[in-house]
């Protein structure tokens, strides 16, 4: 069976001709299966957004990619624009770090969810509506009805962000890309949403690609974790494989050893300069 | 001309011995204002006490709208308390401050924000930064003020050749370490840490939370530390004040709190930190904050 994505060494380039070449991607490769959910970890500047990015083409228009991106097994590189946007609007819901900043302000929640249906049908419309609502209450927002009439800023991050999740959830897509959704919010907001996606995901079978820089979240999220490092997948694992033990890459040990532990406390966390990893990946 | 010694004012230490800073049934109450309607005046901060010992760390803990950021603001003297007190080393900071108070408190405590790329000017070189505040605050002259800035960038770590660089000629984890080398600069016996390393990676987290904690051995500074996060509260405070709706609803010795929490708020918080075998539970969802009854 064909994967739902297929990413095959994927390389991103700025610059070229007559600028410094500026190569940000370095052969990035891996697969969501249908219903699976997978995680990317890595620092900011390790490539984990531009990577998420290109997978809908939304990419800075100035970097060239190179390699191939598979969706359903079709070349996402190859598609004309009236392609990817039906891929965009029809087949992949994306959810970003931050909702205020994400969300046009000027326009009602209740527009802004039912935004890709505007050039149909009165009745398509009036469904459109319906189903908003359906999926606000969903989200678990209380009194959907007043929150379509709301503007971005009279909602708290949280319900924002759950909004957001609604609107990527409204053409019922098979795939759902969400970079860094819970960085914004608060820890208790963000169980919330993680258990949200999480259910979500079991209801529905929707695919998931998780980007975020906390190793044990997407350890609890997860059927598979890839770790990148400056531009590259440095490992892939499973939450089994990363709480038992079976770490095999330096930089993947850094990640989960720095942060600090609820349970205990240490004397002091552990000192790794980033660059440690750049060659022959040894800890300094 | 400034003298090397803080001028007779409240700042002075009446008494060494008594808390950096000390709080006392401290509130706060917004009126919302509105050209069409009068809102309901907002509680705050709602009978809030707590002590700084001088060389300790105390986290206050809680989320959005839980009132830990207007505490904050308060003692720093940006925003006037409705009712309660505050007091440095015994002494009582003046409701209303003139521009000497201000100084004289600017050396006692200072703060370092979430965001280093904002509360850094992006025009003014790194080294500037600093040398603007040491000589706001001491008589000193070129020469001097620049071989402070860089004892003070050897603080913090941060290598000299450093010092004519821009903010955005620097990473994350450097620009928070110029905000607290400028923090330092005035040899402030307290520091706020609001959310100062939110922000930040976890490899870079980790190198601040390790400067932070040899500064303080070095300097005997307290930290007054404002986070949600309480794996880093563990990692770094002594004592520990849990606020929820503007209310202490736990306070005391942050390991005591974290291994045996009382409060259900303070127990939701403590499950919401991601850690092996960690399953995210949904709650009854509310709109607003969080409430202790849903834990």
């Amino acid at each position: 069976m064909t994967p739902l994505l297929q990413v095959d060494d994927l390389h991103l380039t700025f610059g070229g001709r007559d600028r410094q070449e500026q190569r940000l991607l370095h052969g990035v490769s891996f697969t969501v299966a249908a219903g699976e959910a997978v995680g990317i970890v890595g620092e900011s500047g390790s490539g984990k957004t531009l990577t998420l990015r290109a997978i809908t083409a939304l990419h800075p228009p100035n970097a060239r990619i190179d390699g191939d991106i598979r969706f359903d097994g079709l070349s996402v590189p190859a598609m004309s624009p009236r392609e990817l946007t039906r891929l965009r609007r029809d087949h992949v819901g994306m959810v970003f770090q931050d909702p205020h900043a994400a969300i046009n302000p000027v326009h009602r929640i209740g527009d802004y969810l039912t935004e890709t249906y505007r050039k149909d049908g009165r009745k398509q419309r009036r469904d459109a509506t319906t189903r908003a609502l359906e999926l606000l209450h969903q989200v678990r927002i209380k009194d959907p009805a007043r929150i379509l009439g709301c503007f971005p800023h009279e909602l708290s991050g949280g319900m924002l962000q759950r909004v957001m999740i609604a609107a990527a959830l409204m053409r019922g897509p098979r795939l759902l890309l969400a970079d860094e959704p819970t960085t914004a919010l608060d820890v208790t907001t963000q169980a919330e949403v993680v258990a949200l996606i999480a259910d979500l995901r079991r209801d529905r079978g929707t695919s998931l690609v998780f980007i975020t820089h906390d190793i044990e979240l997407v350890g609890a999220l997860c059927d598979r974790i890839l770790v990148m490092y400056r531009g590259r997948i440095v490992e892939q694992l499973t939450p089994a494989q990363l709480h038992g033990g079976e770490i095999s890459h330096p930089y993947t040990a850094a990640l989960l050893a720095c942060r600090p532990d609820v349970t205990r406390r240490r004397d002091r966390l552990p000192a790794i300069a980033a660059g440690a990893f750049e060659e022959g990946w040894a800890v300094q | 001309m400034i003298s090397q010694e803080p001028q007779e004012s409240f700042a002075v230490p009446r008494d060494a011995t008594a808390p950096v800073v000390r709080v006392r049934d401290l509130r706060k109450t917004f009126q919302p204002r509105s050209l069409l309607k009068i809102g309901q005046p907002v509680l705050a901060v709602d009978g809030v006490s707590l002590a700084l010992p001088a060389g300790s760390t105390l986290a206050v803990v809680g989320e959005s709208g839980s009132g830990k950021t207007t505490l904050a603001r308060m003692i720093m003297g940006v925003e006037t308390p409705t009712s309660g007190s505050i007091e440095f080393f015994g002494r009582a900071q003046p409701r209303r401050m003139r521009t000497r108070d201000r100084r004289a408190h600017a050396r006692v405590i200072q703060m370092v924000f979430q965001n280093p790329y904002r509360s850094l000017d992006p025009r003014q070189s790194v080294g500037a930064a600093i040398d603007e505040v040491l000589r706001l605050h001491f008589d000193l002259g070129r020469q001097d003020s620049r071989a402070r800035t860089a004892e003070l960038f050897d603080l913090v770590r941060l290598s000299p050749t450093r010092l004519d660089a821009l903010p955005r000629e620097l990473s994350g984890g450097q620009r928070q370490r110029v905000c607290i080398a400028r923090a330092l600069a005035t040899n402030p016996r307290a520091i706020i840490l609001d959310e100062a390393v939110a922000a930040l990676d976890v490899l870079v987290q980790a190198q601040v939370l390790n400067l932070l904690a040899d500064v303080q051995e070095q300097t005997d500074v307290s930290y007054l530390f404002v986070t949600h996060d309480l794996a880093v509260v563990r990692q770094i405070a002594d004592d520990v004040l849990v606020m929820w709706s503007g209310r202490v609803v736990e306070h005391g010795c942050a390991e005591e709190v974290l291994d045996h929490p009382e409060h259900p708020y303070t127990r939701l918080l403590r499950d919401s930190v991601p850690r092996p075998g960690w399953k995210p539970a949904r709650r009854l969802m509310d709109d607003g904050p969080a409430s202790p009854e849903h834990a």
